[in-house]
């Protein structure tokens, strides 16, 4: 319990993103969802910090070091007045907290490398990289991006102990805070009405689509939550200069989240020059993202981790394979599609395909890079079987926002 | 009017069909699973079943050793799950993948401890120190 209290104490620390004039006009809801974001990336940055300068973590400094930053933003609590939740999207998340904590949607990468790096960093009070370059542990991907893993060591230090059942916890949590983010922002373009029922919508395709993974754990959950916000900011408020730092931050966190969050980030980056023909802001906003991958690039390179960020010989002889099992098969996620057809059926009604455009280019980009990162394996077909559906659930998740941008 | 309609049976379909699949993973429904992984992994499964008896195995490997964990296959090593999943239990020793415990590894080079899940370890350099419902720890022969 004090893992997972731990863990969502860092919307304290985040709560400084309520400087932002965007977030604060938002509704209470989303602004403790953004603020959740913004401190899971202000502890990890800490603790990243820290471990480069050869400071060991301990827990007492780090409460004092999080609670000064919290202090700065002690007057800008959320008015708990303005905090909305529509009651119906608590039954997909109700379920999702019901599938992690009968061991129903645990990822088996969780138990394999997500949760043993977060214990082994807790234990050592650093980013271990004795332990990452471990020959024998190369399957743990030693330059996986650190996010969740600092954000579980954090919780584990707090509490003395990892918290496997915690960690699954925190499924539901970032699937909550994800819609809860996506409403709030969504509102303020499409009207309330609209937007409760569209995050109904976003709520049931993602918790359909986390239990097929299966997600829990590992690092999906936390790289949507990154996405959600970066992409509704930029779709419901392309201009508000305070939306675009909310999204460059969220793209910086999904960057040090997963190796995919890369991806997306470069992809929602092209998708806003394209929609919005402005390539003044799209330069400022990559700043964050540039400056995160290229910290844990030379941290990684300095201790001779790089591994999956190397180059890699294309195999494009593949991609008529790679595209057959990745949309005839797998994309089906053995319902015969429901999950797109979900969110493509809406659109009939749709009103507004100009604000739709860039999510829709970010769900186009996103199932190309798919192909892309599947066309670098020389027998796709297991990393397909394997890891599609994860994969899947960044266009799926784009796809919930324009849908929603597209109805008002 | 129209479009409320649209989502609300969408968000019915996906629910039911999130119900659907949960239950597709099968039963105990309401009983507190044994293990994080009860519904994702098969019943046999040998890190799964590691993981049952793993708590009480650390208790007994004392600091700063190396560890092998698998499931024999032939009473001899075997690679699996159990290596990577029990590194994230065991943090005041070393994990070694499962080739450390073959016979005839010289003994500085040997897993000093062996976590065997399910049937019997007979690598004769190795003396049992406990069993387990669904395994047992073996100790180096010194």
């Amino acid at each position: 319990m004090i893992f997972v209290l731990a863990i969502a104490a860092l919307t304290l620390v985040g709560l400084v993103l309520l400087a932002i004039p965007y977030v604060r006009a938002l509704d209470g809801a989303a602004q403790l969802s953004i603020a959740f974001g913004g401190g899971m990336l202000i502890a990890s940055l800490v603790m990243f910090a820290m471990s480069v300068a050869h400071v060991t973590w301990s827990r007492t400094l780090l409460v004092v070091l999080f609670v000064i930053i919290a202090g700065l933003a002690v007057k800008r609590w959320p008015d708990i007045r303005r905090v909305r939740v529509p009651l119906l999207v608590l039954i997909p998340i109700a379920i999702t907290l019901y599938g992690v904590l009968d061991a129903r949607e645990t990822c088996g990468d969780f138990l394999l490398f997500w949760g043993p790096k977060a214990v082994h960093f807790a234990f050592n009070g650093r980013i271990d990289t004795d332990f990452l370059a471990f020959p024998f542990y190369y399957l743990m991907h030693p330059d996986y991006p650190p996010l969740l893993t600092l954000v579980y060591a954090w919780g584990a230090m707090a509490a003395h102990a990892f918290s496997w059942w915690g960690a699954l916890a925190l499924t539901p949590l970032l699937l909550l805070t994800s819609v809860l983010a996506f409403r709030g922002m969504a509102a303020h373009a499409i009207g309330e009405r609209n937007a409760s029922l569209y995050a109904l919508l976003f709520a049931s395709v993602l918790a359909f689509a986390y239990e097929i993974g299966p997600v829990g754990g590992a690092g999906e959950p936390p790289l949507i939550f990154f996405e959600t916000i970066a992409i509704a900011a930029l779709t419901f408020a392309p201009s508000d200069r305070g939306a675009m730092l909310v999204a460059s931050l969220m793209s910086a966190a999904a960057v040090l989240t997963k190796v995919e969050g890369t991806m997306f980030a470069v992809i929602l980056l092209i998708a806003y020059v394209m929609s919005q023909r402005r390539i003044k802001p799209a330069l400022l906003m990559a700043i964050p993202s540039a400056l995160a991958l290229g910290a844990w690039l030379l941290f990684v390179r300095h201790h001779g981790l790089l591994d999956i960020y190397g180059a890699r010989p294309p195999h494009y002889e593949n991609v008529g394979k790679v595209i057959t099992h990745l949309f005839g098969d797998l994309a089906s996620y053995s319902v015969y599609y429901l999950p797109w057809i979900a969110l493509v059926v809406p659109m009939i009604f749709a009103r507004n395909f100009r604000r739709a455009a860039m999510p829709l280019l970010v769900t186009a980009g996103s199932l190309a890079a798919a192909v892309y990162v599947y066309c670098h394996m020389p027998d796709p077909t297991f990393f397909i079987d394997s890891s599609a559906h994860r994969l899947l659930l960044t266009p799926l998740m784009t796809l919930s926002v324009a849908t929603a941008a597209a109805s008002e | 009017m129209r479009q409320a309609i649209v989502v609300y049976v969408a968000a019915i379909a996906l629910s039911a069909a999130l119900v659907a699949k949960l239950a597709a993973r099968h039963g105990p429904f309401f009983t507190r699973p044994e293990t994080i992984v009860d519904h994702v992994w098969w019943h046999g499964e040998p890190a799964r079943r590691m993981l049952k008896f793993l708590p009480q195995a650390v208790k007994k490997i004392p600091p700063n050793v190396t560890v092998a964990a698998f499931q024999p296959a032939g009473g001899l090593p075997h690679d699996d799950f159990c290596f990577y999943t029990a590194t994230g239990y065991l943090t005041h020793q070393f994990m070694v993948p499962p080739m450390s415990a073959n016979p005839g590894t010289p003994k500085k080079d040997a897993a000093q401890y062996v976590i065997a899940v399910g049937s019997p370890f007979t690598n004769p350099d190795y003396e049992l120190v406990e069993t387990y419902s669904d395994g047992a720890l073996y100790k180096l022969r010194q």
